[in-house]
């Protein structure tokens, strides 16, 4: 399993990363269009860089937990891992329960704001070869490795303190 | 290894999942009175028509065969022998066992109130109870709800949503979801589910439900003295432990099965988890039940990885966390809102946010600052944080309203 790699001291908050994702996740990967037909308050980046209170900056993204919370927290069945790794949603499953979203300690399992009720999170990009955040960091604070084959699908390197806790 | 677990929801396919993941090689039989899988929460999409009882089914068509475990639905157990450590099933089949799983749930608590057995009254704990209701619903004028927990709103809610006669609901606290929503989001609740044509009585109760000559239910006669007609009963007024199976054989709880860390009973190779049991709740630090999905899968899971010979606790435990869309609004509730300390600091904040919907939040804190209880109304985005800090009883730090730059709130109590 190939793991997203962040070294959270390369990050610059440059937010390409949420760009790129907002971009893959629009209807054909087609930002513009969404945005001229108005659709583009229901996109949501399922990565963002958050700045912590302590002012650094901490690129967060879903860790594709070993032992995922919302998953374990999913009564539609519609949040399984793939083979790939990744945590996914089957969005014709779920419900719009949003158990997932009070379960994830990340707070990255999140309520679409789009008009369906559903949740959305990250996929890991699985149909792609790259992950469109990781292709687009021009840092190298997002990367692709094989750090721990036995851990999360995302490995922190350097965090900064995590805003929860405190 | 034979492993043979009772039941076939939350907590017994956490289990046989766990079970399986560790021992590639151990016997993993399930048995369960219910005839198909299905999700007890979407019950209420079920009694109203708006999803099929097949839709609910919340495991993958080939869960069975690709964890190689042997299902065998509609099958009861009516009795345990663990001294032979064997069950008996109600077809006279007997089945020997290793360990065994209780994983058996709870049932609708039907209060002991004239006219409540008989037709045209429902639980709505079962699939049966769901199929029944929908069944019936068609030709009724008027139903009354008996209880504004998390079941009777969102059955109320579901039914008026699909265009189903007129709805009430009785429940005595003085507003809906007493366990989840303190005053301030309680009374708005309150208000919200009359504005969608919910008739929500609160402060009352139901003294009896009359029957007419036919022997169908045709009004609900209430503590205050109104008669309010109905011709479909459901009561969801909370749920009794199904433990009848463990009775005879250990200790009983107040309101379960009671289960150490490991989800052990008292008995040697006995363990139960989900609904059935009581166990430490790590935010109030009590024994009680911990009656939500998340809370059983993680105790079935527990339950499997001890019962296939590994060592795992069930930490940072609680059921104390309800999430529900009710009337377009997302709510989550985190941590013990029925049973606040008076010494708890209560702050509530509230904005609109850019679609115009209004975003409250009430928080609680301890005098060290950490958190203890939270009501989100209408952003509930963040609640995984705050649910995190309760149980890991730390403060909210950053997020703190006014810190988190997505939130642009004001104080207004």
């Amino acid at each position: 399993m190939r793991q997203k790699i962040i070294s959270c001291d390369k990050c610059t908050g440059c937010k390409n990363c949420e760009l790129a994702c907002i971009v893959v996740h629009s209807p054909n990967e087609d930002l513009k269009q969404a945005y001229k037909d108005g659709g583009i308050a229901a996109i949501r980046a399922r990565c963002k860089v958050e700045l912590t209170s302590d002012g650094s900056l901490f690129p967060e993204h879903c860790r594709h937990c070993a032992e995922p919370q919302c998953a374990q927290a999913c009564m539609s069945g519609a949040l399984s891992k793939n083979d790939a790794g990744h945590v996914v949603c089957d969005t014709e499953t779920c419900v719009g329960c949003f158990m997932c979203v009070m379960s994830c300690p990340h707070g990255f399992a999140r309520p679409s704001t789009g008009d369906q009720r559903i949740m959305i999170k990250c996929d890991g990009c699985s149909e792609r070869v790259c992950a469109a955040c990781v292709e687009a960091c021009p840092t190298g604070c997002l990367t692709l490795g094989e750090a721990d084959e036995q851990g999360d699908g995302v490995v922190y390197i350097h965090p900064p303190k995590a805003r929860e806790a405190c | 290894m034979r492993h043979l677990i009772i039941g076939n929801s939350a907590a017994g396919t956490a289990a046989a999942e766990a079970i399986r993941e560790r021992d590639p090689a151990a016997r993993v039989t399930m048995l369960s009175k219910d005839t198909a899988f299905f999700s007890r929460c979407q019950l209420h999409l079920v009694a109203s028509g708006r999803r099929s009882s097949a839709k609910t089914r919340f495991v993958p068509r080939d869960w069975a065969q690709r964890h190689g475990i042997e299902v065998r639905l509609g099958v009861e157990v009516t009795g345990i022998d663990a001294h032979q450590k064997q069950v008996l099933c109600s077809n006279g089949e007997i089945l020997p066992y290793d360990r065994l799983l209780l994983s058996t749930g709870a049932s609708s608590l039907m209060p002991p109130i004239a006219g409540m057995e008989g037709p045209g009254v429902f639980g709505l704990r079962n699939l049966e109870d769901a199929e029944g209701i929908c069944g019936q619903i068609m030709g009724c004028k008027n139903v009354v709800v008996i209880g504004a927990g998390l079941v009777g709103c969102e059955l109320a809610e579901a039914l008026i949503k699909a265009s189903h006669t007129s709805v009430s609901i009785i429940e005595m606290a003085p507003y809906p979801l007493p366990l989840q929503l303190e005053q301030h989001t309680g009374a708005r609740m309150r208000q919200l589910m009359g504005e969608h044509g919910i008739n929500m009585i609160c402060g009352d109760s139901v003294s009896a439900i009359e029957r007419n000559a036919a022997g169908n239910p045709c009004a609900v006669a209430l503590k205050s003295g109104r008669i309010l007609s109905a011709d479909l009963v459901v009561c969801a007024a909370g749920v009794r432990p199904n433990i009848d199976l463990f009775a005879p054989l250990g200790d009983i709880g107040r309101r379960g099965i009671p289960i150490d860390e490991g989800c052990r009973t008292s008995v040697t190779d006995i363990y139960a988890a989900g609904d059935v049991t009581e166990s430490c709740d790590n935010t109030l630090g009590r024994v009680m039940p911990s009656a939500i999905w998340p809370a059983a899968r993680r105790q079935g899971r527990v339950a499997g990885i001890n019962m296939s010979g590994g060592s795992e606790a069930l930490t940072d435990h609680t059921g104390l966390k309800t999430s529900a869309v009710l009337c377009g609004i997302p709510l989550v509730s985190l941590g013990p809102i029925f049973d606040l300390n008076p010494a708890w600091q209560k702050q509530i904040y509230e904005h609109t946010d850019s679609r115009g919907r209004l975003c409250t939040k009430v928080c609680y804190t301890q005098s060290d600052g950490s958190l203890a209880a939270t009501v989100l109304w209408g952003d509930v985005s963040l609640a995984g944080l705050y649910a995190e800090a309760i149980v890991k009883k730390r403060s909210v730090g950053d997020l703190s309203p006014g810190i988190v730059p997505d939130y642009r709130l004001q104080a207004v109590g």
